[in-house]
């Protein structure tokens, strides 16, 4: 927080100015100091006009919009849950055309490889049979499920949303940091850091060409329909979420009222005969599809935990006849195991007979013998994950960690070697963000969603997380990180 | 041999529960030689039956009952024809086979003594050593009911050295496969002409796996071969793959569980 | 709908009304008890609590009768769940259940009465009580403006009326019972009694439209019958009675499925309700007979309460399909 003190002192001052450091960083916006990307130019003349004071305001004024409408996440860890609304940085991060271009397509293919995957893991196994990927890793990952084997699931799709987190290195490739086939969240935030800016910065949308991305939902909605049991075109689609206390109930409800379907808790639904139905007013409905936000342990009491109170009994039951069709499928989780990604650019070959359009980031699996005598010795320079987290916890940032944090790792990595993976520390690029009065270099990533059904597709953009502590490379909401809108721009 | 068997389970509550959803695996195996002849299931109160057959051909049927009621029955009766001793189909085990039947699972956890344990017994010949392990599970477990309950675990089962045929067969499961034997559990009936007070009816064994020869049904708590006086129900990697009945249900009421099963020969 | 949407919508109406009748409920008496001598003034805080109905839990907590006790109590002693913070927490929890069913005025609306509760100046509003009382009442009152003019009037809003109008023609009832009992102990047209007739009004903002309607006579049985039989005052128990029946009425019809035996059973309670009091001569129950018949009514209230409870919310499993009801009948 800025004390009103350095508010007035700076408040006249330009928020461009000659302070800002490249650093040895791929910078977003710079080519070299003071000379921005051709696509940056009209942003930065616009910046060039604002002064922090007026700066100031409008980012008061979108925060307090946010916090108005609702939009808000809930943080754990501390005694009880806090809401917060996830930072927003008003400086837009712009992707060129032909840049996006190949993004598209390589996260296409990215996704459908992975598809194939699944209804092969879940099927005949043929890419274990073949030796291509070790059976141990499949079957030992936390998140395959065996009671998936043999259910055949409409258009053989399982990940029908996909967020796949993007960096980009010193020299400004992209390559894949994760897949996220469970429930990725995190596009509300897109959507609604495009209204905020549409608010912020009318003007600056007229002539800029920014490609639209307010078409999500729809999108969304038809890529669910396309999926419903017996290809019904009036299918019942519903967003089952775990309730109001989750951290991204505002993301759910956010959708559903987009989407004009219901959002239902588990105990709206109950299980009849293999079908499944909701309680109305009006008696019982019947349900088709549902875009679930629950995690398959959670699902159904009766098939998982037992003491599961947000699932549905019977669900699996009724998945297995056909009689409804879950997004995302049971069981994704096994193709975004951090160990098994590292086999996605072979999964690529494997089934599309096609070279990966976009890298993995090296990846060492301290399951392997070899790999983790390396990793042991260059604790200090890796980042090391636990496979089964998500959000930043578990990890390991060897460049930033005490003595004491990578002892403890170097036991757990011994004791459950299956568990982690370590990869090298990328400089991820940076975006000039507003921070105390001026902008600063900070590291970002980027989220784009792909949906799968009768076709794969995305709606151009997605979720630029920034990190907003001076240096961190955590750009995740519970870590302290914020968010950008995305710009892709027409050819 | 022709057995028919009849079984009756009686869940009653103390109070009214609502959307009940039951789970059974109660029809007897058609694999490993044995045929079943026919089979019936009745559920009071009634409902619709499912069915569906899971990847390792166990038979499972489900059904639901949403209305107010304070007790449920299911009885099942069977006439199954068995073979004198386990008649293996399979001599090459999938990879995942491979896998689950070789890797700690739910009840059979890796732990230090149990490897301990095993190890003690190991012999030159895979099947020897299933064989000595047999005995040894036999010897160092007393049997006494009500001494383990349905959650204990191997390792438990080992410390405690009583239990009942469930926990005998998951000990033996866990010393052959920390001797990489693949091992699974057999859920099922015994027919037992001479009853040596040993548990009646519902009865737990287990496979083990022999590299060349395969399948191989042992029973460590009578100490011997699976014979014509065993019928199979399921199997699994334990006890958590093949319970069976299982359910949920709505309601704070206290469950009272009584099982009636009787196996006759024809 | 789904049934727990509507018990949300349902509830959520019922707990901004009941915040802003409590609030209102303390303004009036705040003023008017501190004119009063002290014993009166006791007796006067003692019918405050009396009215929300919750003597015993107040007695449990507070030793006395005292302004201060009082409106702390009814305002957010945690203890109290009827607590003005406690109705405004739970309508908000209900509205943010339903986040995606209301409109964005109308979550706006409630987060911002929400936050004025929660973060006011708590021994600043007991010196001086009355702008914050105002804020609370213009807030409900600007939520339900912003509801009727947002939000669709279809089910949701069916149930929002409902809830409403039952809380609203249930403290009617029970501002009618406290102050009755007292103004009945006094003679015709003191100042005493005229005071207390005033309160009454006043606690249902019915003083200015009762004046308009009767002009300068303030006469105890035109009070009780006005507040009682009026089919115009938006907060009369009858008025509120006829809304609420005409919610249920809308709810059980607008549906190609036959009304179920509980949605049946409400209409009918509501209207047999409304029927006694349409042909009511109030002449008939002044003195003694007010009481037996105000408790009547608000036992009748509670039993509408639970029949829409089962009719809408707890529905025990109706199966679609013959076949299935035929299972049911098995049973």
């Amino acid at each position: 927080m800025m004390t009103t003190e350095a508010m007035n002192r700076s408040s006249t001052q330009p928020i461009v100015n000659g302070d800002y450091d490249i650093g040895a960083f791929f910078d977003e916006m710079f080519e070299s100091p003071g000379v921005p990307r051709p696509h940056y130019k009209i942003l930065l003349d616009h910046l060039t006009t604002l002064n922090a004071g007026t700066f100031e305001e409008r980012r008061r004024a979108a925060d307090i919009s946010f916090l108005y409408q609702g939009i808000t996440f809930t943080v754990y860890g501390q005694q009880e849950g806090i809401e917060r609304i996830f930072p927003f940085d008003l400086i837009p991060r712009v992707i060129p055309h032909a840049e996006w271009d190949i993004l598209e397509r390589g996260l296409s293919q990215r996704v459908t490889a992975l598809n194939h995957f699944l209804h092969d893991v879940y099927h005949e196994q043929r890419i274990i049979a073949e030796k291509r990927i070790p059976a141990r890793l499949v079957f030992g990952a936390k998140n395959f499920r065996r009671e998936m084997i043999d259910i055949d699931v409409p258009r053989s799709v399982y990940a029908h949303i996909t967020g796949t987190d993007l960096i980009r290195d010193e020299h400004g490739n992209y390559l894949v940091l994760e897949d996220n086939l469970r429930s990725p969240s995190g596009v509300s935030y897109m959507l609604e850091n495009r209204q905020a800016m549409k608010r912020t910065f009318a003007r600056l949308f007229e002539n800029y060409g920014i490609m639209p991305i307010e078409h999500y939902p729809q999108e969304l909605l038809s890529t669910l329909r396309s999926v419903a049991p017996h290809g019904d075109p009036d299918a019942t689609v519903v967003l089952l979420t775990p309730g109001v206390y989750n951290s991204a109930y505002f993301e759910h409800s956010f959708l559903a009222r987009q989407m004009g379907i219901e959002i239902v808790e588990g105990r709206d639904l109950v299980t009849h005969d293999n079908h499944i139905y909701m309680r109305t007013t009006r008696g019982l409905k019947q349900v088709d599809v549902i875009y679930r936000r629950v995690d398959d342990d959670f699902l159904d009491p009766l098939a998982y935990r037992q003491d599961s109170l947000i699932g549905v009994p019977g669900l699996i039951n009724a998945y297995r006849a056909g009689n409804v069709t879950l997004a995302n499928a049971i069981g994704t989780g096994v193709a975004d195991d951090k160990a098994i990604y590292a086999y996605v650019p072979d999964m690529i070959h494997y089934y599309l007979g096609e070279e990966p359009i976009l890298q993995n980031v090296p990846t060492f699996l301290a399951e392997n013998d070899l790999d983790r005598s390396y990793i042991l010795a260059n604790l200090d320079k890796l980042v090391v994950k636990s496979v089964n987290e998500s959000g930043g916890y578990g990890m390991l940032v060897g460049p930033h960690a005490t003595t004491e944090e990578c002892e403890r790792f170097r036991e757990k990595i011994q004791a459950y070697p299956r568990d982690f993976i370590a990869q090298p520390t990328i400089s991820l690029s940076r975006h000039p963000t507003y921070l105390n009065g001026e902008l600063s270099g900070c590291h970002i990533d980027l989220r784009p969603y792909v949906l799968a059904g009768e076709t794969v597709k995305l709606v151009p953009g997605g979720l630029t997380r920034v990190a907003l502590r001076r240096g961190s490379l955590v750009v995740n909401s519970s870590q302290g990180g914020g968010s950008k809108d995305t710009w892709v721009l027409y050819d | 041999m022709r057995l028919r068997i009849d079984h009756r389970t009686t869940l009653s509550y103390d109070q009214q529960i609502s959307e009940a959803y039951t789970e059974m695996r109660l029809k007897p195996m058609d694999a490993g030689g044995q045929r079943c002849l026919s089979f019936n299931l009745v559920t009071e109160p009634r409902g619709e039956i499912m069915q569906y057959l899971e990847r390792r051909r166990n038979d499972v049927r489900h059904f639901d009952v949403l209305a107010p009621h304070t007790r449920l029955m299911v009885h099942s009766t069977s006439e199954v024809l068995t073979p004198i001793k386990l008649i293996d189909e399979e001599h090459e085990l999938s990879p995942l086979d491979q896998f689950d039947f070789l890797m700690p699972s739910t009840y059979t956890p890796e732990d230090a003594k149990t490897r301990r344990f095993a190890t003690t017994f190991v012999q030159d010949d895979a099947r020897d050593t299933v064989f000595a392990l047999m005995h040894a599970v036999y010897t160092h477990l007393k049997y006494v009911p009500g001494a383990t309950d349905v959650r204990t675990k191997a390792d438990d089962v080992l410390t405690l050295g009583q239990g009942v045929c469930q926990d005998f067969a998951h000990v033996m499961i866990a010393s052959c496969r920390c001797q990489g034997i693949p091992a699974r559990y057999v859920s099922g009936y015994l027919n037992d002409p001479a009853s040596d007070g040993r548990n009646g009816a519902s009865h737990a064994w287990m496979d083990a796996f022999i590299p060349g020869s395969g399948w191989i049904s042992l029973d460590p708590t009578h100490n011997c071969e699976q014979t014509e006086n065993y019928v199979r129900l399921a199997v699994g990697r334990d006890y958590s793959d093949v319970p069976p009945t299982r359910g949920v249900f709505k309601g704070k009421a206290k469950e009272t569980l009584d099982v009636q099963v009787s196996v006759h020969p024809l | 709908m789904l049934s727990r949407v509507a018990e949300s919508l349902y509830w959520m109406s019922r707990y901004i009304e009941r915040a802003e009748d409590i609030t209102r409920i303390l303004t009036v008496n705040f003023h008017a008890l501190l004119d009063a001598r002290l014993e009166d003034s006791q007796q006067g805080w003692q019918s405050l609590v009396s009215i929300t109905g919750d003597d015993p839990l107040y007695k449990r907590n507070f030793p006395e009768y005292s302004a201060r006790n009082v409106s702390e109590f009814l305002l957010w002693h945690p203890s109290n769940p009827n607590a003005v913070m406690a109705c405004l927490t739970q309508a908000r929890e209900n509205a943010r259940s339903v986040r995606e069913q209301i409109s964005i005025e109308m979550w706006e609306h409630i987060n911002k009465l929400y936050f004025l509760i929660k973060e006011v100046n708590r021994s600043a509003v007991l010196r001086g009580p009355h702008e914050f009382f105002s804020q609370v009442r213009d807030g409900s009152q600007a939520f339900q403006g912003v509801t009727d003019a947002t939000l669709t009037h279809g089910e949701g809003y069916e149930f929002i009326i409902l809830g409403k109008h039952l809380e609203r023609a249930e403290k009617t009832v029970r501002i009618l019972d406290v102050k009755y009992a007292t103004v009945n102990t006094m003679v015709e047209g003191t100042p005493e009694a005229s005071l207390q007739l005033v309160a009454m009004l006043k606690s249902c903002s019915a003083f200015e439209p009762f004046r308009r309607e009767y002009a300068s006579v303030l006469q105890t049985s035109r009070v009780a019958e006005y507040m009682l039989l009026s089919q115009q005052f938006p907060r009369a128990v009858l008025y509120c009675l006829l809304r609420a029946q005409r919610a249920v009425g809308v709810l059980a019809t607008d549906t190609s499925i036959p009304m179920s035996n509980q949605a049946a059973r409400s209409n009918r309670t509501l209207g047999r309700m409304c029927a006694e009091l349409q042909y009511l001569d109030i002449q008939d129950v002044l003195g003694e007979k007010m009481h037996p018949l105000l408790l009547k009514q608000l036992r009748l209230m509670n039993l509408v309460g639970d029949e829409i409870t089962r009719a809408y919310f707890n529905t025990q499993v109706i199966l679609p399909g013959p076949k299935s009801q035929q299972q049911q009948q098995q049973q």
